[in-house]
């Protein structure tokens, strides 16, 4: 009883802390409520999570989290479920815990069908020691972030040691990427009686734009028996067919498809072992955003989602800001999309080639959530806008390093613009762009950040 | 006038933005109409010793670097003759490690390197994770200073025959101890600096040009360059905070 009650005064104290950030407009208010309500009830994300009536679903990974939480999200609503999601990319303990109390009465009910949570790779284990999911899906693992976590190897480590935390009745649920060597190696030392590994993965990509051979960064993955894979086919990054001479390869997958991809948009079609076959329409940009939405397919067709459900989620996805999302601002389109490793800047540069009316604004931070290291963008491949002969505007902690990187690149040197301080950069970058062009907004995660406040603030 | 490079196994080292260096050396020979091959050197490619003026090897993951260690000992003799012909090597973190005595690891055997630096490194029990500023006399009547990003948990010591490229200012270089970043044997160079190095220290990208040419042509000048870009990336990454 005592124990409920500090739950309740805790949830009071919280949500009106919250209520009064957001009025004051200081921030996105998802950190400090979270980090308070720990203190106040450090079992309150246990507490209240335990009452999710079906499946608690966590999705981690290096990229493309929050949109493929994001758009199961949309699928579950659809299906008429009552669901919290940590919708805004707020990943870590302090962001999930204020996400549950939003979705909280303050009689400390929070009477859901479902959580939907991305997790951040790192914070995964110590998640679990809070709540047990029911599905675990894995997107993949770029190299991103390593002057944090060290490297790639080590993140898988991390998230098997997260997996042996777990205890649910029926065997955890584990949707992989097994076009991805790392990911699909997830999980091999644990027994089908603990653990249920769901594959998916594409058969084959065709670009309606049938692009030249574009040099992409690579990691060089090696085998558990320590050799490298090699590869039959290659769909970006390591992401593909691979095999080792001991005998290890790519997974058969339960769910798989084909992909069309269009400029701004794309659909897959979709085939299971069970004879399905059906197709979705995806209205986001890149090949990446495809692998986003099969992944939250997947783990659909495993919470048992009529097909129906799934596509039309999926196609009325709203985006989450800065995740491909298109803007009209001041009358101008503006499309935002987060940069923060090169192998998903270089696919996200892909499609920025591809638009003659786009003009680019890049803002690059080096704040510990950016990676205080820049050397990645030399292994982006800046090189695809070697022909882009427009102004470009360039800012943030590290605008200098980035504009050395576009001159390396090819671009002419008088094309680009270095401004430090976001908000004024982002005006003029703005003001450079005419009626029938787009603005191309390319952030690290603190800079996107700021460009939310500026958003909160009416663009001013 | 042409310089060969060897890039040695990109697909296997080329953590943390290594082509950078690549891409700043290539540029900077071809704006001034120096020609310029890269040659990417994989596994079990034989290493012709006459043929290359520099040779870049970047950082890896262990299995990788496990990798590159044992084809090191395949291809040693042709590299050890590179450097004593004056051939310039630049090795960055890993890489670095590789062409000092050994490195050796919490667990495990030694990885043997190819002694053309007069250094060893032992596993350490901290990553070295931040920025770094290097005090350096070898650019005389240039800039002093070198700057970049370190990440390791080696700790490298330096023997008599070899020096450091500079001293620490910021950060922790070879072992956080005695404040000194990288190495310099006669044309073969070692840092720990990515961040990518050669792009926003120019001065010192110039310099390995020189000695490049050097081999095959005697000592050149080179034209200068409009570096207002990299001496801008220069200095917001001089002095930053660790």
């Amino acid at each position: 009883m005592i124990k409920n009650l500090l739950h309740k005064i805790t949830i009071c104290v919280v949500k009106s802390l919250s209520w009064a950030i957001k009025a004051l407009k200081t921030g996105s208010g998802t950190n400090l409520p979270g980090k308070i309500a720990r203190k106040l009830s450090p079992d309150i994300l246990s507490f209240l999570v335990k009452q999710t009536k079906k499946e608690i679903i966590t999705i981690t990974g290096t990229n493309g989290k929050t949109t493929t939480a994001g758009l199961l999200a949309s699928v579950f609503r659809e299906d008429g479920r009552k669901i919290v999601h940590n919708s805004r990319g707020a990943n870590m303990l302090t962001g999930i815990t204020a996400t549950a109390i939003e979705n909280s009465s303050i009689k400390a009910d929070m009477t859901s069908d479902n959580c939907i949570f991305e997790i951040d790779e790192a914070y995964l284990n110590l998640a679990f020691n809070e709540f047990n999911p029911h599905i675990i899906a894995v997107t993949n693992l770029f190299r991103d972030q390593l002057d944090r976590y060290g490297e790639l190897n080590a993140t898988a480590k991390k998230i098997e040691s997260a997996i042996a935390k777990t205890s649910v009745i029926e065997p955890l649920k584990l949707i992989l990427n097994a076009d991805d060597p790392l990911v699909s190696m997830i999980g091999n030392n644990f027994s089908d009686a603990d653990l249920n590994k769901i594959f998916y993965g594409f058969e084959e990509i065709i670009h309606q734009n049938s692009e030249e051979k574009i040099y992409s960064p690579q990691e060089s993955i090696n085998c558990k028996c320590g050799k490298p894979f090699s590869y039959l086919k290659i769909f970006y990054g390591h992401l593909g067919y691979y095999e080792c001479s001991c005998g290890v390869k790519r997974p058969a997958t339960k769910v798989f498809a084909k992909a069309y991809i269009g400029v701004n948009s794309s659909n897959i079609l979709v085939k299971t072992l069970d004879n399905q076959e059906f197709t979705v329409n995806i209205n986001l940009p890149g090949l990446y955003n495809c692998y986003n939405a099969l992944s939250a397919v997947t783990a659909a067709l495993e919470a048992e989602i009529s097909i129906k459900n799934i596509q039309k989620g999926i196609e009325n996805y709203a985006t989450t800001f800065g995740r491909s999302e298109t803007l009209k601002i001041k009358g101008k389109d503006v499309i935002i999309q987060l940069i923060k490793n090169p192998i998903g800047a270089t696919e996200v540069l892909k499609t920025v080639k591809n638009d003659d009316k786009g003009k680019l604004f890049i803002v690059i931070n080096d704040n510990y959530a950016d990676g205080r290291d820049v050397s990645w963008l030399w292994d982006a491949n800046f090189e695809l806008l070697a022909n882009y002969n427009k102004p470009a505007v360039i800012s943030g902690t590290r605008a200098a390093d980035m504009a050395l990187r576009l001159k390396y690149a090819g671009l002419d040197s008088k094309n680009l613009i270095v401004s430090e301080n976001i908000k004024s950069a982002f005006l003029e970058a703005l003001g450079n762009v005419n009626a029938d062009e787009k603005l191309y907004v390319l952030p690290t995660y603190t800079a996107l950040l700021e460009l939310e406040k500026i958003k909160k603030n009416n663009w001013q | 006038m042409k310089i060969n490079i060897a890039y040695l196994y990109p697909l296997l080292l080329n953590i943390y933005g290594d082509r950078g260096n690549i891409i700043a050396f290539t540029h900077r020979c071809l704006w001034r109409g120096i020609q310029v091959e890269a040659h990417e050197i994989n596994l079990g490619d034989k290493i012709d010793p006459e043929k290359y003026d520099f040779y870049f090897i970047g950082g890896g993951q262990d299995q990788q670097q496990i990798a590159v260690s044992e084809e090191f000992q395949k291809q040693k003799q042709f590299l050890v003759e590179a450097a004593e012909t004056k051939a310039v090597f630049l090795s960055i973190c890993g890489g670095y490690q590789l062409l000092g005595h050994y490195y050796k690891p919490h667990q495990g055997d030694e990885l043997k390197g190819i002694s053309i630096l007069d250094a060893y490194t032992v596993a350490g029990h901290n990553r070295f994770i931040g920025n770094v500023t290097v005090e350096t006399n070898l650019l005389a009547g240039n800039v002093n200073t070198l700057t970049g990003f370190e990440n390791h948990s080696g700790l490298t010591y330096l023997e008599q025959g070899t020096e450091a490229i500079g001293r620490i200012i910021v950060g922790n270089g070879n072992n956080g101890k005695d404040k000194t970043e990288g190495a310099r044997k006669n044309n073969v160079f070692g840092a720990y600096l990515h961040g990518s190095f050669l792009p926003k220290n120019p001065h010192f990208t110039d310099y390995l040009i020189k000695l490049s040419l050097e081999r095959n042509y005697g000592q050149q000048e080179l034209p200068c360059l409009d570096d207002k870009f990299e001496w801008a990336a220069h200095n917001k990454a001089v002095k930053r905070k660790y």
